[in-house]
């Protein structure tokens, strides 16, 4: 087996669409103002959802969807106690985390024995491998995220929402609309990066799956500069260094395995805060915002 | 036809009542002001009008119907437009972007859409900017316009300002007073609150006095007496306007070569002990840049500036961005300088606050210029005036050999103003050298000894003999340059 190759190409294509997938929900949320940490909780979530309707209906288009809305429900969630309750950010993603981890696994155990065989996990795999509808729908989404904050009024709202909420809200713009609708958005984006993640490269459900996913595309949304075009580009590295890692150890070089594991990551970071320069979050970014006093 | 009636208002913000029932009805086509001191309650009225602020009861009436406003959006529906006196804009957007935001319209806003509507705006009410600058680089004054511009272009019909002049500079001043007198012509109401009482009597037809929450008076204006205003307001008799100290100059306490970085060049001062040395100038000059440099938060491409006599105090031309934290009390925002340099303020003891101390000395700095708080309030909820009279404090705290004060009166209500003055004077007659940097003229002829204007960059001195109104005037336009 050579080192480089096609196949090395679309191995980056899958490594890196779920990445790119769940930044793009971060970055949603994020410029309209609220810190989303529990993504990997929503991806989770989403991964479970998709392995559970995949297996029953056969169908990835309806497990997608599954994993989507499923993530979308995590968010709510997530809304209810940030944006209506006004609790912390991090206390209540980190909560939502650890909440997903063992709800999923032990909602997993519960549903599918370990004797039942898993067969008939519906694969996408094997679909046209160049033109995956999921490398096409990340393009899609990472597009679609980009022009909607740069070139509509909705988006226009967002980034004021997320600077200076007061001044936003003075303008007429309705802030906690515009965290909400985020937030839900980023939800789906990150239940449909979770499903990719089943339906894609397992083709199974294993319990915490994602790995620290959601946590990379929260690093990759603040070293990209808040901009789709460098987190995709920090998607790509990521999932480059990551495929060429398992090729490395395919062909058992003298290296040690938990090195090579780690090199993606330090990479991705190394190459990011290089290459980031000055990185500005949004001012109002994860403080609350009370439109009537 | 009455546009606009409020009635009974009350506010209570947690100890403070900022509004005891306050009214005030504004007729079609009428210019309407607002007088008060600080904290009198001017600013809780005027967003209780544009729906920021919830009244806990009262009622507001806006074309004879009764409406109950949920937020901005429906005052902005009903033709109500508020220009705050703290900005809101957005600085990490452009002038465009600013200029578009809440604005109702089609889905895509590109960037061609976005400029070619900001530039109709900006050429309609004649602002030299570039659409596409970031609001941030903007100077407070063309800030300010930006918004009043921004307030027009909604095409609203009742028109508040929440004291636009305190910023701008006396030719600003008249072509804003005109347009006011434009858009009574063209039948919106406008309300306007200044604490200038020339400027009231120059354009408005009615005024109501607000004092405590409370309403005082509303009288028509023509054949008004400034003194009557004045005492409406405050309660008593107005100080008569001050005099330059009459110190002995001592030596160099603050100096100054050729200090260079946009737009300032070739910049000389020298700041003596027990002097008020003026730099006039029309804000956009070089005032901010020049404030940075003397801070030492400003890089400079030359020249050199030496501190003969520490320590050295700041009053901030910006109270919002670079004088307070907003979020801190008004008894941490006091000390916060101090302990920050690693001085040993009397309230730390062993680097530990000690929280009796500290309270102690927040409510004597309360008392001296009478800010309407408690000692742990955030400074946020502060009334502006309030906000600026924490940063004079602050700066007279310790003392100060060089002291450098930016629009040190900037949004205080007559009495205030006398008071910080005196306070600055005094500071002179310690012995301190002041260096005002000022866009009120009245402020540099009231304080200054010697005056140079600053004029694109460029300091031009003034001869004594040359302390005018006039004179100043014509060299803050570039009469010196010329
Ligand atoms: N959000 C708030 N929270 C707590 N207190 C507040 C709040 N807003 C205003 N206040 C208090 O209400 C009082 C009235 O404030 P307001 O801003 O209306 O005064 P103002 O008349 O506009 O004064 P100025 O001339 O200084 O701007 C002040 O004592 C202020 O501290
Ligand atoms: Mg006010």
């Amino acid at each position: 087996m050579d080192l480089f190759d096609l196949g090395l190409v679309f191995a980056t294509l899958r490594l890196a669409a779920p990445l790119a997938a769940a930044a793009m929900g971060e970055l949603l949320a994020e410029r309209s103002g609220v810190l989303n940490i529990g993504i990997e909780g929503m991806m989770l979530c989403g991964a479970l959802a998709a392995f559970a309707i995949g297996t029953a209906t056969g169908s990835p288009v309806l497990a997608s969807l599954a994993g989507s809305l499923t993530g979308v429900a995590a968010a709510a969630l997530f809304a209810v106690f940030v944006l209506w309750r006004r609790a912390d950010p991090i206390v209540t993603g980190t909560a939502l985390n650890l909440f997903a981890l063992g709800a999923t696994g032990s909602a997993y155990r519960l549903l599918y024995p370990p004797e039942v065989p898993l067969s008939d996990a519906p694969a996408v795999a094997d679909w046209l491998p160049g033109l995956n509808p999921f490398v096409v729908g990340t393009a899609l989404l990472v597009v679609g995220v980009g022009a909607f904050l740069s070139y509509t009024r909705a988006g226009l709202a967002v980034r004021a929402a997320g600077e200076r909420a007061e001044a936003a809200h003075s303008q007429g713009v309705r802030v906690a609309a515009a965290r909400w609708g985020c937030t839900l958005a980023g939800g789906a984006c990150a239940g449909l990066a979770g499903a990719m993640l089943v339906l894609w490269i397992s083709n199974t459900f294993v319990e915490g799956m994602t790995s620290g996913r959601g946590f990379v595309a929260l690093a990759l949304v603040l070293f990209g500069g808040y901009r789709p075009g460098r987190i995709v580009l920090g998607a790509l590295l990521f999932g480059a260094a990551n495929a060429l890692q398992f090729r490395l150890q395919a062909l058992g070089l003298e290296i040690p395995y938990a090195l090579l594991l780690m090199t993606p990551y330090l990479l991705t970071l190394l190459v990011l805060a290089l290459f980031a320069g000055r990185v500005r979050a949004p001012s109002d970014l994860a403080r609350p915002f009370i439109a009537r006093e | 036809m009455l546009r606009v009636e409020l009635t009974e208002l009350r506010k209570r913000f947690g100890s403070v009542q900022a509004l005891d029932g306050a009214g005030l009805e504004i007729a079609a086509g009428e210019v309407h002001a607002l007088l008060g001191e600080n904290g009198a309650g001017k600013t809780t009225l005027v967003r209780a009008l544009y729906g920021v602020v919830r009244p806990d009861s009262g009622s507001i009436r806006i074309d004879g119907e009764l409406v109950q406003l949920r937020g901005p959006r429906d005052a902005l529906e009903l033709g109500v437009g508020l220009v705050h006196q703290h900005f809101m804009l957005v600085p990490e957007l452009s002038v465009a972007e600013n200029l578009a935001l809440g604005e109702r319209g089609g889905l895509l806003l590109g960037p061609r859409a976005l400029r070619s509507h900001a530039a109709g705006i900006l050429e309609r009410y004649d602002l030299g900017f570039r659409p596409d600058l970031r609001v941030g680089e903007l100077s407070v004054a063309q800030k300010q316009r930006l918004e009043i511009a921004r307030a027009l272009s909604r095409g609203v019909e009742i028109l508040v300002l929440d004291e636009p002049t305190a910023v701008l500079v006396p030719s600003e001043i008249d072509s804003l007073l005109e347009l006011l007198s434009r858009l009574r012509e063209q039948g919106c109401s406008v309300l306007f609150i200044s604490h200038k009482l020339d400027e009231i009597t120059a354009v408005c037809d009615r005024v109501t006095v607000l004092r405590n929450g409370r309403n005082v008076a509303t009288r028509e204006v023509p054949g008004i007496e400034l003194r009557e205003l004045g005492e409406l307001m405050v309660g008593s008799e107005l100080p008569p306007p001050g005099q330059p100290p009459r110190t002995q100059v001592g030596p160099v306490v603050l100096r100054a070569r050729g200090l260079t970085t946009p737009p300032l060049v070739g910049v000389d001062l020298e700041l003596r002990a027990g002097e008020v040395f003026a730099i006039a100038g029309i804000d956009g000059n070089g005032q901010t840049p020049l404030e940075e440099v003397l801070a030492g938060v400003r890089v400079l491409e030359s020249g050199s500036l030496e501190l003969v006599q520490p320590p050295l105090a700041l009053i901030s031309g910006d109270r919002q961005r670079t004088g307070l934290v907003l979020g801190l009390g008004l008894d941490e925002n006091l000390v916060l300088e101090e302990a920050a340099r690693g001085g040993a303020p009397p309230e730390y003891r062993f680097g530990l606050v000690r929280p009796r101390e500290l309270r102690r000395s927040a409510s004597a700095a309360i008392e001296r210029l009478g800010i309407r708080a408690a000692p742990d309030d955030p400074v946020r909820t502060l009334s502006g005036g309030n906000q600026q009279k924490i940063c004079v404090a602050r700066a007279l705290r310790r003392d100060p050999c060089a002291l450098i004060a930016v629009n040190p009166t900037r949004g205080l209500d007559v009495r205030a103003t006398a008071q910080v003055r005196d306070e600055l004077r005094a500071q002179a007659e310690r012995g301190a050298g002041l260096l005002l940097i000022s866009t009120d003229l009245d402020e540099v002829l009231e304080l200054a000894n010697r005056i140079a204007v600053l004029f694109r960059g460029q300091l031009y001195p003034v001869a004594p003999a040359e302390h005018t109104r006039e004179r100043i005037g014509e060299l803050m336009l570039g009469g010196a340059a010329a």
